[in-house]
């Protein structure tokens, strides 16, 4: 397993330039690692305009990891525009498992990526 | 509930267990078409043929080996292709739809039961040097059969041991360098290339042709095409493609608004269509592209031989995976365009070839709007009958090549002309 953190703060990236198009002006992002996982916490605020954009990202961040997809297209992450659903969909290839919480026009994401 | 309920639930809950079957169903019927078109007899000739003869572009099995061959050794690498994504645990979704059938395709012009291996072997090493799983690598290593041609051009140097172990080591040397090269690629044309490996095969392809040539050896392309159809051949392309379609719209409830919500997404990398919106519009975007693909070919007076065969089968197999007739259409439009204008005619072999995997570009018309799609298949129609001089032909993704390049200089252009309405929040 190679370019761990590279992946991981691509990830970080695209969740930011997805909540810039999505109206957030308000992020808080940590990032904490230990010896089985690396576990990203992201909170933003929103447009509610875009809601119906942010309820998709939330379906394809919980369709499961795929290491062959992330192993090959890994390098589209964190570079492309705002808004592209495609990468949304990749981000979701990349984690293992996602819990997301939204209130008082904040979403929260507890993202984990197993290592191994 | 009901057992056919039953099956239209496990296909939304589980799409990837029914693609990897129905996989295993078009792979079956390229062996019985195989076997109803020839006897064994001729199949094991033609496949001799095929591993012996030289597999750079572009030579139409139909032409070395016969139908039957043809067919027979596409269920093999299909079989293959299928085996690996079964045996390494690899869910198929849009990706391996795509890769798979890619695979089925380019059997029908260049890869064969012998020249695969080294390149997989070489991208199997690449992931244990790295101590991962060669599960994460089974597209690359797939993909990666692109130079498959190279091995049999080495080995048929001088025929004896010696350029069968060099061209073993070559290749196991092309699939150690091509996972990280792939990766680094992506980032060159931002994903609007469909065929990426294609782009970095192209390079590598290159280096390893001058690195030859400076040894004194000029591997040259060659031109083996099959003109006339045979009617057993579009039969079995049009009812297997009628059938995609049919299965997916049944499998909708007759209904084809979901086909049509394909045509929304931009299509670029990686756009999985079977997660965004399930297996059954998918089908019918593949069977729709399949028969599209057949009629245009019919249209222009083209040849439905292997070499174009491997085109339809990729736009199908990426009808999983990127493009739908809203990003493709364009992109022929532009090759065929350029064909009224330039000093070629649309029916010439590689413009066939051109208007057919041109449409890896169809996310540049997916994301820009369709002028941009037909600007794209027009200068694509240029590169791609240029660059080939570079890798000899053996690169057989050519178009894959062409289009990285395309996507290259195209993209950069397009955004900064778009860019303040694509990138609303970047003010």
């Amino acid at each position: 397993m190679h370019h761990v953190k590279k992946k991981i703060a691509r990830i970080v990236d695209e969740l930011i330039t997805f909540f810039y198009a999505a109206g957030g002006t308000d992020f808080d992002i940590k990032i904490r690692e230990d010896e089985e996982q690396h576990a990203i916490f992201f909170r933003s605020n929103y447009d509610e305009a875009h809601f119906p954009k942010i309820e998709q990202l939330c379906r394809y961040l919980n369709q499961g990891r795929s290491p062959a997809v992330e192993e090959s297209y890994w390098g589209l992450a964190g570079g492309g525009d705002l808004e592209a659903e495609s990468e949304m969909l990749l981000i979701g290839a990349m984690i293992d498992h996602a819990d997301i919480k939204i209130k008082d026009g904040y979403i929260t994401f507890y993202l984990y990526r197993y290592r191994g | 509930m009901f057992p056919i309920e039953n099956f239209k639930e496990t296909i939304r809950m589980k799409p990837f267990i029914f693609a990897r079957k129905l996989l295993w169903l078009i792979c079956g019927s390229l062996f019985l078409f195989a076997f109803l078109t020839g006897s064994p007899m001729e199949i094991l000739g033609g496949m001799w043929r095929i591993v012996q003869h030289k597999a750079g572009l572009i030579a139409d099995n139909f032409a070395v080996g016969g139908i039957a061959a043809t067919f027979f050794n596409a269920g093999c690498i299909m079989a293959i292709a299928l085996l690996l994504f079964q045996i390494l645990k690899v869910n198929i979704t849009g990706p391996g739809i795509a890769c798979i059938l890619l695979c089925a395709g380019f059997s029908m012009f260049g890869k064969d039961i012998i020249n695969i291996w080294p390149i997989i072997a070489g991208v199997f090493l690449y992931a244990k040097r790295h101590k991962d799983d060669f599960n994460k690598y089974i597209y690359n290593a797939l993909y990666g059969t692109a130079l498959a041609p190279i091995i049999t051009e080495i080995a048929q140097i001088r025929g004896d041991w010696i350029t069968f172990a060099i061209a073993i080591l070559i290749g196991l040397g092309i699939g150690f360098i091509l996972p990280p090269l792939s990766t680094y690629c992506l980032r060159v044309h931002q994903g609007y290339s469909l065929y990426n490996v294609g782009f970095s095969a192209g390079l590598v392809g290159t280096l390893a042709v001058s690195i030859m040539r400076s040894f004194g050896y000029k591997p040259e392309s060659q031109l083996v095409w099959v003109y006339e159809n045979d009617v057993r051949v579009l039969v079995y392309l049009l009812v297997l493609f009628a059938g995609l379609f049919v299965l997916g719209w049944y499998l909708s409830g007759w209904s084809i608004k979901t086909w049509f919500q394909i045509f929304r997404h931009s299509g670029r990398l990686m756009s999985d269509f079977v997660l965004m919106d399930g297996l059954p519009p998918v089908l019918m975007n593949m069977g729709s592209l399949g028969i599209v693909s057949v009629l245009y070919l019919l249209a222009i007076g083209g040849s439905v031989n292997g070499a174009t065969i491997g085109g339809i089968f990729t736009i199908v197999g990426f009808g999983a995976f990127g493009k739908h007739m809203k990003n493709v259409l364009p992109i022929i439009a532009g090759v065929v365009l350029g064909s009224l204008l330039k000093i070629w005619n649309i029916y010439d072999p590689s413009v066939q070839l051109a208007a057919l995997f041109g449409t890896c570009l169809a996310p540049i018309s997916g994301q820009f709007g369709w002028k941009y799609g037909v600007a794209a298949g027009f200068l694509h129609s240029s590169m791609v009958l240029s660059i080939g001089v570079f890798h000899g032909g053996l690169n057989l993704y050519n178009n894959g090549f062409s289009a990285g390049m395309v996507a290259l200089i195209l993209v950069p252009l397009i955004e900064s002309i778009e860019g303040e309405k694509l990138n609303h929040a970047s003010r």
